[in-house]
């Protein structure tokens, strides 16, 4: 059977679908569910009921790659060594790796400890040289894996995943290709053409090759339709992602996406109900005003009912030019501008003019706030 | 399936590679032939406990084999600085075998791709500098520091492993009555849990901590009123035990038709301890260690043990380990393995050929037993060899064949199964023949392969002095003292009288034990087999 890969939109209830697909399996069944931060595991553990008639495992995805794919079958890679991988050194950047380690000590550091940054490059070879060892194994030990967020994933991710995908297992795979925030290795440069959002071709080239469906989830419960509207907007329009629709209809007096003067924030925030929560990236480093401040990283997975999103020099000149943002900056703008339910305002300087310039997709889409 | 275990320098092994038959294993060995030590590694490995205690508590100097030990000492005194001596015990299991999928990898000495199990010991690298101030120490005892050793259990995934993997059921039934007060040893303990869900478990545990707390609080509170009025009861109190070594199912004991286990005969017992393990679903047991379960039991007894244990055998692999030619007949010769001073010969074709395997199948398993369990052995043609023999040994040395540890067995002309038989067990004999009116050595010319000079050699008789062992003794010089034993004069012919009576001479000249001259080739088998 085919894997099925979903391509979620935020607030379309990823992780609920899995958590629904756990519970619903039948007593016998052994299943794995893998997410790569901590955040998401704990996320399916906790929504979990305490007692499941099937056997079920929830595992972070480095620790699968380290337990499942490389550990038992890494004797077949280095014969000679007597060593058991175990652990994970956790690296930023390969320069933390001492120059001249080669053989098994390309992977491992002295203690066995494999770097996560070619955890990955590690997997694929012992699949590689094994045949699929740790396939076949995994098809014994489990009938269905679950991958959460799997726009988490590059590079040699993906290979491992592409033989998941060509195995016994049912694979259900959800993930939000538009909010790839994060990475399990910078440095990983294979399938480089699939970084970010693009990584939907990725998948659509296995549903070609017919090793999996590719099921739109484009209806989001959380934000009403004029955010989903913008949030359709910014990413690559090349890559055809399907349209987002939304179910949310609650009307507030204070709904959709804004365009606010930076001298008028304070008097905006004021303005609202309830004070919108602060979001800002890293590059806009500027004077902050109270209320809760969130980076564009730290935002993901949150829920608020309003959002005001400090803006850059890039989102500004997508919205005058629709200029493409930087697979990482779209994708941080993307989980930004999807946390808000009612309403998400982009503070910029010289909000009125920027209205006037507004590219001719956002026109009527996003309107100039004034007190 | 068990496909394989290897165990090095662990106890009696110096280097055990032992492969199993799929179902039933039938391990017939003698004393200390290591029989308990093969059942003891399995059991260690599956459920990393010995003798009850988790191995790492259990790990003694004495684990080590001795041979390793000594030659590692005499290089160490030898300022050779040899590596300290490791255990490494591996079982090997069949990829397609239930609960093993997670065993699965190749983290073992072969590097094989394969589910299984390794436990190894270990000098521990973090008292590294310990070890080496120890070894520097002048006049070390031959012991090993294993204070300063690791036990390490892992899967051949690499997983380490803490208890018994799941879905990997085995029980062990050895024939020690338990010790304890109630019967029940930590074995049969986890057979009787197994009946019991974890719900129930835990409701029957509340129930149990509710009951004692009832006494505590109702009548013992009475009495312990009492007891404070007492000025010298220094605050003493008597409450019901709710300590762990009072859990429900160390005071829950098993009863048989309303007698508590412990009462049982120890008969009953082992029968009933044996009727537990195998009654258990295969998924639960795929593996059944049998420690020599003719041990307590009438015949009536073992005979229906057997029954159970081949009915019930059916998707379980077993090892049995035995001594009584009743167990070997009925579990049947194909499941058979020999062991002998810690190691394992085959019953098959690797190690002795098809038509001899095929004659001892067919033979009674009590023959067969007696080859492999006896030191030294003396094959014979027929009774009356048997008997004269017998008698020439005891006049010869002044004790029995059988006190001085040597099995003299009837197996009439098929001398040359048994030299194939006693090759591969290594084992000392002497296979004594009529020539035939052939030359000795047309004898010697088939077997000799199997020969060895001083260990397994053909006693037979010169052809000037007759065909078989009538007149041979004739020969011998004892021609008048035969012909008063049996009551012939001069002119009667004794050979024809002797052959005529067929074993009946024999056995007179046993019975009344004549003065008489042994002929040659039994005085040299006799010496020959008594050499030591």
């Amino acid at each position: 059977m085919p894997a099925e890969v979903r391509l979620a939109v935020a607030g379309s209830g990823k992780t609920s679908e899995i958590v629904r697909k756990i519970s619903e399996q039948q007593q016998g069944t052994t299943s794995l569910a893998l997410t790569f931060t901590q955040f998401a595991q704990s996320e399916i553990e906790a929504r979990l009921p305490s007692t499941l008639a099937s056997e079920h495992e929830t595992m972070g995805w480095y620790a699968f790659l380290v337990r499942h794919i490389v550990r038992p079958f890494f004797p077949l890679l280095y014969p000679d060594k007597d060593l058991i991988p175990r652990g994970l050194c956790f690296i930023d950047s390969l320069g933390q790796i001492p120059k001249g380690r080669g053989g098994w000590k390309y992977y491992l550091n002295d203690q066995h400890q494999p770097y996560n940054l070619r955890l990955a490059l590690l997997a694929k070879q012992v699949i590689k040289k094994t045949n699929g060892a740790p396939i076949e194994r995994l098809q014994r030990i489990y009938d269905n894996i679950y991958i959460d967020e799997f726009q988490d994933l590059v590079g040699n991710d993906l290979e491992v995943v592409a033989a998941l995908m060509d195995s016994e297992i049912n694979l259900f795979m959800t993930g939000d290709v538009r909010q790839s925030v994060l990475e399990t290795s910078r440095s990983d440069r294979l399938n480089e053409d699939y970084r970010g959002v693009k990584q939907v071709d990725w998948f659509r080239a296995k549903r070609d090759a017919g090793l999996c469906t590719l099921v739109p989830s484009d209806t989001t419960t959380r934000f009403n339709q004029a955010i989903a509207d913008f949030s359709d907007l910014i990413h690559d329009p090349t890559l055809e992602l399907p349209p987002t629709s939304s179910t949310q209809m609650e009307v507030t007096g204070h709904d959709g996406v804004f365009l606010v003067d930076e001298s008028q924030l304070a008097e905006y925030l004021e303005s609202l109900p309830r004070r919108a929560t602060i979001l800002w990236s890293q590059k806009s480093q500027r004077q902050l005003p109270q209320g809760e401040l969130l980076t564009f990283g730290t935002a993901k997975g949150i829920t608020r009912e309003r959002v005001a999103i400090l803006t850059t020099g890039p989102i500004v000149s997508l919205l005058k030019s629709r200029k493409l943002l930087k697979h990482s900056s779209a994708s941080g703008f993307y989980v930004a501008v999807t946390r808000a339910r009612y309403s998400v305002a982009l503070v910029t300087k010289g909000a009125a003019k920027l209205h006037a310039q507004l590219h001719a997709d956002f026109k009527g889409k996003i309107n100039l706030w004034s007190s | 399936m068990i496909t394989r275990i290897k165990a090095t320098n662990y106890r009696c092994f110096k280097s055990l590679d032992f492969v199993p038959h799929e179902g039933m294993n039938i391990i017939v060995g003698g004393n200390e032939a290591g029989k308990s030590t093969l059942l003891e590694v399995i059991s260690l490995l599956v459920g990393g406990r010995v003798r009850g205690r988790w191995a790492a508590d259990d790990l003694n100097p004495y684990w080590f084999n001795h041979d390793v030990v000594r030659q590692y000492f005499a290089a160490h005194k030898a300022g050779q600085n040899p590596a300290l001596p490791e255990i490494d015990l591996e079982i090997y299991f069949s990829d397609d075998a239930p609960g093993v999928a997670t065993l699965l990898g190749a983290h073992n000495s072969l590097r094989l791709k394969c589910p299984g199990i390794r436990m190894r010991v270990r000098p521990d690298s973090d008292h590294h500098a310990e070890l080496e101030a120890y070894l520097a120490e002048d006049e070390l005892p031959e012991l090993l520091p294993t204070d300063l050793y690791q036990v390490s259990w892992h899967a051949f995934s690499g997983d380490p492993i803490t208890r018994q993997p799941r879905g990997l059921g085995v029980a062990l039934v050895n024939s020690n009555t338990s010790s304890t007060h109630s019967g029940v040893d930590y074995k049969l303990r986890q057979l009787l849990r197994d009946f019991v869900k974890p719900q129930e478990s835990a409701k029957i545990a509340l129930e149990h901590r509710t009951s004692k707390a009832k006494i505590s609080n109702g009548i013992l509170r009475t009495v312990n009123e009492r007891i404070a009025k007492d000025e010298g009861s220094f605050g003493v109190s008597l409450q019901m035990d709710q300590s762990a070594n009072s859990n429900w199912d160390t005071v829950v004991a098993p009863h048989v038709e309303e007698t508590p286990f412990a009462m049982l005969g120890q008969g009953r017992q082992v029968a009933t301890k044996i009727a537990l393990a195998m009654s258990r679903s295969a998924e639960h047991t795929q593996l059944v260690l049998l420690e020599e379960p003719e041990n307590h039991l009438s015949h009536t007894e073992l005979q229906s043990v057997i029954e159970k244990i081949q009915t019930l055998s059916n998707g379980r692999q077993c090892f049995v380990t035995t001594h009584s030619s009743f167990v070997l007949n009925r579990l049947g010769f194909k499941s058979l393995h020999l062991m002998h001073e810690s190691r394992i010969i085959p019953f098959d074709a690797s190690a002795i050929s098809a038509d001899t395997m095929a004659y001892f199948k067919k033979q009674s398993g009590y023959d067969t037993l007696r080859l492999v369990l006896a030191n030294r052995v003396v094959v014979v043609e027929g009774p009356s060899d048997e008997m004269i023999f017998n008698l020439a040994f005891e006049k010869v040395k002044g004790r029995s064949p059988r006190a001085a540890g040597v099995d003299v067995i009837t197996l009439g002309t098929r001398g040359k199964r048994a030299l194939e038989l006693g090759k591969a067990l290594g084992r000392k004999m002497a296979v004594l023949r009529d020539n035939d009116d052939q030359e000795p050595d047309h004898w010697r010319a088939p077997v000799s392969d199997y020969l060895e000079d001083g260990v397994r050699e053909m006693f037979i008789g010169a052809t000037s002095l007759g065909r078989t062992l009538e007149p041979q003794m004739i020969e011998a010089g004892n021609d008048t003292a035969l012909r008063i034993l049996f009551g012939l004069d001069a002119k009667d012919d004794l050979l024809k009288y002797m052959l005529s009576q067929k074993t009946e001479w024999a056995w007179r000249v046993a019975d009344s034990e004549p003065g008489l001259v042994w002929p040659t080739y039994i005085q040299e088998a006799i010496e020959f087999i008594d050499a030591s």
